[in-house]
């Protein structure tokens, strides 16, 4: 009987060891991901040298994005995707002239619809519009987004050479955000 | 009295003659020179403060001694807004200094490149926004419940290496009898100066007509404002209210809807803030409601000194 109870007691304790393992390796594997997804931003090389399969795919973990292999078991299908940009935001040019416009770009974890709201330096929105899901703009799977402003879009009206700030919504979070300087 | 009527006709109608072309350059005193103001709605022209040099320079006359203020907000935790005043009362008139900037930093200069076939784009670099005017003010009294305030403006940007600067003019009438009192300003009047930058470019300034008026019933100040600018159509309208009980003497409740331009289109956001009175020393709290998904509403802060 003894030896019966000696031989739970052991079972749980072992047990309860592997729990706690396991919740300091998810713990640490959290932040190895985020540092890597961190350093995988900012590295101009990583970019270039990642097949673009491996890069459209990308992987969720603590919000934060990490590569993954193409055949990995784990790749979500894009329709559960959770709704993020994945990367950075930056618009091309910047600064740029308003009359030359610029280029919004951005990639999405799956097609979304979205809104692109523009704040003044006095933190008032400006200007806005709204994509489909499925329109450019609006498109996920690997695509990059690129979605113009300039004079175009604000009717020809002369804006201050200032800075502005966008951000991208969708159901009325902000996915991402940015800015832009405008230069007369 | 006739000819300064007739002076303030004119400039208004310089504000009521549009053109397009050339944009106007930043005001950075558009987003108001206190917590007060901006609490107030954006109306300008009835404080008794040095910051008076940033709205109305006739508002000095309210001045006693001396006033110093200072203020400061950070908004979409990006852009940093930093003013600071003084006036003195002298037997020659009112003078006031003033200093306002909006500041932001990590401003990315893009560049694109192919990857596996799609075009991206990056950052190169980041550089740093400044954006400053600075305000000499002088105001006398036309007659005792009438005065006049001018102020010389100096601007100036740095966007990276691109510099701007330029220098302009604002003048300013108040008018009191009691329970109302009457604000006018002109801001920027000199329509043909320009600001100038290192890349040749220049941009015109706001040429801007603010007409106010404060009614006071009892414990209440209702006030009302219409801002015409030279490129604009349609006007902004504003109103305030502040409450001070008297059986609180001490503090100062505010409220106020005001408009803004969003490029051709009129907006409107509603405001509102507290004020503490405390031995000369004015604190202000100022709250303002906003369309941005990540800051449900901007907060400001100010404080003046007068003795």
């Amino acid at each position: 009987m003894n030896v019966l109870v000696a031989v739970i007691a052991a079972l749980f304790l072992i047990n309860t060891s592997i729990s706690a393992a396991l919740t300091a390796d998810k713990a640490s594997f959290g932040s190895f991901t985020k540092r890597h997804a961190s350093v995988y931003r900012s590295n101009s090389l990583p970019e270039q040298t990642l097949d673009s399969q491996v890069y459209s795919r990308l992987n969720y973990f603590h919000g934060k994005i990490t590569p993954m292999a193409t055949d990995s078991p784990l790749i979500k299908p894009q329709s559960s995707a959770k709704p993020a940009i994945i990367g950075d935001i930056f618009n091309y040019p910047n600064p740029f002239r308003l009359s030359e416009g610029t280029t919004l770009g951005y990639e999405l974890s799956k097609d979304l619809d979205i809104e692109i709201e523009i704040y003044n330096i006095r933190g008032q929105r400006i200007w806005r519009t709204a994509i489909e899901a499925g329109e450019e703009g609006g498109l996920g799977e690997g695509h990059y987004n690129q979605v113009p402003f300039g004079s175009a879009q604000v009717n020809g009206f002369p804006l201050p050479s200032t800075i502005y700030f966008y951000v991208i919504k969708h159901q009325g979070k902000s996915l991402g955000k940015g800015k832009m300087a405008i230069i007369p | 009295m006739r000819k300064t009527i007739l002076a303030f006709s004119l400039l208004l109608s310089l504000c009521s003659w549009t053109q397009a072309g050339d944009a106007d350059a930043l005001l950075v005193t558009d987003l108001g020179s206190s917590a007060r103001m901006i609490a107030l709605g954006g109306i300008e022209g009835f404080t008794w403060t040095s910051n008076a040099v940033f709205e109305n320079p006739a508002s000095l006359a309210k001045i006693k001694k001396h006033s110093i203020s200072a203020f400061t907000t950070n908004l979409m935790d990006e852009v940093t807004y930093i003013n600071l005043s003084y006036a003195t009362r002298t037997k020659y008139g009112q003078f006031g200094l003033g200093y306002m900037s909006a500041s932001v930093s990590d401003i990315p200069e893009t560049g694109e490149r192919e990857v596996e076939g799609q075009t991206r784009y990056y950052a190169i670099r980041y550089f740093d926004y400044l954006d400053y005017l600075a305000k000499f003010a002088y105001q006398f009294d036309l007659k005792e419940n009438l005065h006049i305030g001018f102020t010389a403006n100096y601007f100036n940007s740095r966007l990276d290496d691109l510099r701007g600067s330029g220098v302009n003019a604002d003048v300013g009438l108040l008018w009191t009898t009691y329970p109302w009192t009457v604000s006018a300003t002109a801001k920027n009047v000199i329509i043909n100066f320009q600001k100038e930058y290192t890349n040749d470019a220049t941009e015109n300034f706001p040429t801007q007509l603010l007409l106010g008026t404060k009614y006071e019933f009892r414990d209440v100040d209702l006030m009302a404002q219409v801002k015409k600018e030279r490129l604009r159509k349609t006007p902004l309208k504003a109103f305030g209210v502040a409450f001070q009980p008297s059986w609180l003497p001490f503090l100062k409740l505010y409220g106020g809807y005001k408009e803004y331009y969003a490029i051709r289109d009129v907006e409107s956001s509603t405001t509102l803030g507290v004020g503490l009175s405390i031995e000369g020393v004015d604190f202000e709290y100022g709250y303002e409601a906003s369309a941005h998904p990540e800051f449900d509403n901007y907060n400001y802060f100010s404080i003046s000194v007068n003795f």
